[in-house]
């Protein structure tokens, strides 16, 4: 049984500017409890309407995978069809962004999904958010990131040549807790010199799935609570988006 | 209910170690300023003043003063790095002096050299930068070879290593700079000495670079007549 919590909240930059939160998340558990697909999405700053984007991007490419995984397919096949959700992806953020009168670079931004089906997981990678996972050593990060040499240069979905080079891959192993997050939270909690990865950050999240009053909501209003709070703001001025997994 | 609300009180749980301090990301820039003769008198007084206003500006940008890695090299009698590369929270703005000849070319070379070394630092260090920027600024014109320089520069610039910007003060020889950085849009005449209003602009978009993503297209008023578009 799955269980997870997540939360997607403005930076202070955006506050100060009064510009939505360009980060989205968004989850589907699959059918026969088969496992689940969630994606992350960062818009860019430089897009108009980047919240528009990042919505649509996390919430169209997990209904695709959704709907069209299945247990029978092989690894191959799987990489195929997440790849193929992110240039159906691109696809409709073409279709809203004629809907509302727009350029599809003002709908621009990351994403980043994760899919654990029975006993295989994957990743699909346009952009710079992050995914870890717990073993019993620690946490390690698993998905790799797409990025320039510059770091303003960020890879993102509205572009074919970044969804033609992005990052699509089988994981290696297995693991039962993972997190996605915006790069607004790795800056805070993965070191970028060597990718460790902060445990005194992740191991309270993490242990919440333990807690036998373990509620989705309640733990989404303190994660909420918690990206908010002015010791977080003062680290980054990035919107902030964690979202948690417990696969099993 | 008040037992199960401690229970998920992360912010109390993530303790202040928990946290870690990336570095911030650089942005490079040198400034490589002709202090030869011709210069003498008002210009390198409204040129320090100019660099002056400059670090006050980027000083008082959060994202800049930190994020914004500045040299100033001087070409005059011999090619002088005044400043080493560091952000404007842990330096201050060398004071120019006239001698010399144009030392242009060798300027030149050693900018793109020291980029390079500060991109390795960068990378030994894991820290993210941007696209670095390069300023020329003189009154005149190279008085030693820039065979070198300008095969540098403009493999630089083509191969977008670098953003480069030339401006040529009162007499200076436009046409010859063009043609060094074989860049002719990416050169411009300063109005008399204003010095001031051009590292504002300077200023203004490095501030906007450090807060940029994405490639994004800058859009900036060049300190004469027109628009500006590039890529950062």
């Amino acid at each position: 049984m799955v269980k997870l919590y997540g939360a997607s909240v403005q930076g202070s930059s955006h506050i100060q500017t009064e510009t939505p939160c360009h980060d989205s998340h968004a989850y589907r558990m699959l059918k026969n409890d088969l496992g689940v697909v969630a994606a992350v999405s960062d818009g860019m700053g430089s897009a108009k309407r980047a919240e528009l984007g990042s919505t649509l991007a996390a919430n169209y490419i997990v209904d695709y995978i959704e709907k069209n995984i299945d247990l029978s397919m092989d690894d191959e096949d799987i990489i195929l069809l997440i790849k193929e959700g992110y240039v159906e992806v691109l696809d409709a953020l073409h279709m809203e962004a004629s809907a509302f009168d727009l350029n599809v670079k003002d709908l621009n931004a990351t994403l980043l999904v994760f899919l654990s089906i029975g006993d295989r997981q994957f990743y699909g990678q346009v952009g710079d958010c992050s995914l870890i996972g717990k073993n019993d050593d620690g946490y390690l990060v698993l998905a790799k990131q797409q990025r320039g040499e510059y770091a303003n240069a960020t890879f993102s979905i509205c572009n074919d040549t970044s969804i033609e080079q992005g990052l699509y891959e089988k994981i290696d192993g297995f693991y039962e807790s993972v997190a996605l997050m915006s790069d607004g939270i790795e800056s805070i909690s993965v070191s970028a010199k060597d990718q460790t990865v902060s445990k005194l950050f992740y191991d309270p999240f993490f242990k919440a799935f333990e807690h036998e009053a373990f509620n989705q909501k309640d733990v989404e209003s303190s994660l909420i609570r918690f990206l908010s709070s002015e010791r977080i703001s003062s680290k980054t001025d990035d919107d902030k988006t964690l979202l948690f997994i417990k696969v099993r | 209910m008040s037992q199960m609300k401690n229970d998920f009180e992360f912010e109390k749980e993530v303790v202040d170690e928990a946290l870690l301090d990336n570095p911030e990301p650089r942005c490079p820039v040198i400034l490589l300023l002709d202090t030869s003769y011709s210069m003498t008198g008002n210009p390198i007084n409204q040129l320090n003043e100019g660099v002056h206003a400059l670090y006050a500006a980027l000083r008082d940008d959060d994202l800049a003063s930190v994020r914004v890695d500045l040299s100033v090299i001087a070409f005059g009698q011999s090619v002088t790095v005044l400043q080493p590369f560091a952000t404007v929270s842990e330096s201050q703005a060398p004071e120019l002096k006239v001698n010399g000849m144009t030392p242009m070319g060798e300027a030149i070379v050693v900018a793109l050299r020291n980029i390079e070394n500060r991109k390795q630092e960068y990378r030994t260090a894991g820290i993210s930068y941007y696209r670095p920027w390069l300023f020329v600024i003189t009154d005149g014109e190279p008085t030693d070879n820039v065979t070198e320089a300008s095969s540098m520069l403009q493999s630089a610039i083509m191969g977008k290593k670098v953003i480069f910007f030339g401006i040529g003060v009162e007499n200076a020889n436009i046409e010859r700079l063009r043609q060094i950085s074989g860049s002719p849009e990416r050169v411009f005449k300063l109005n008399g000495l204003n010095f001031k209003e051009l590292f504002q602009w300077v200023s203004s978009s490095l501030s906007s670079v450090s807060s940029s993503r994405v490639g994004d297209t800058l859009k900036l008023e060049k300190p004469s007549d027109d628009v500006f578009e590039f890529e950062v």
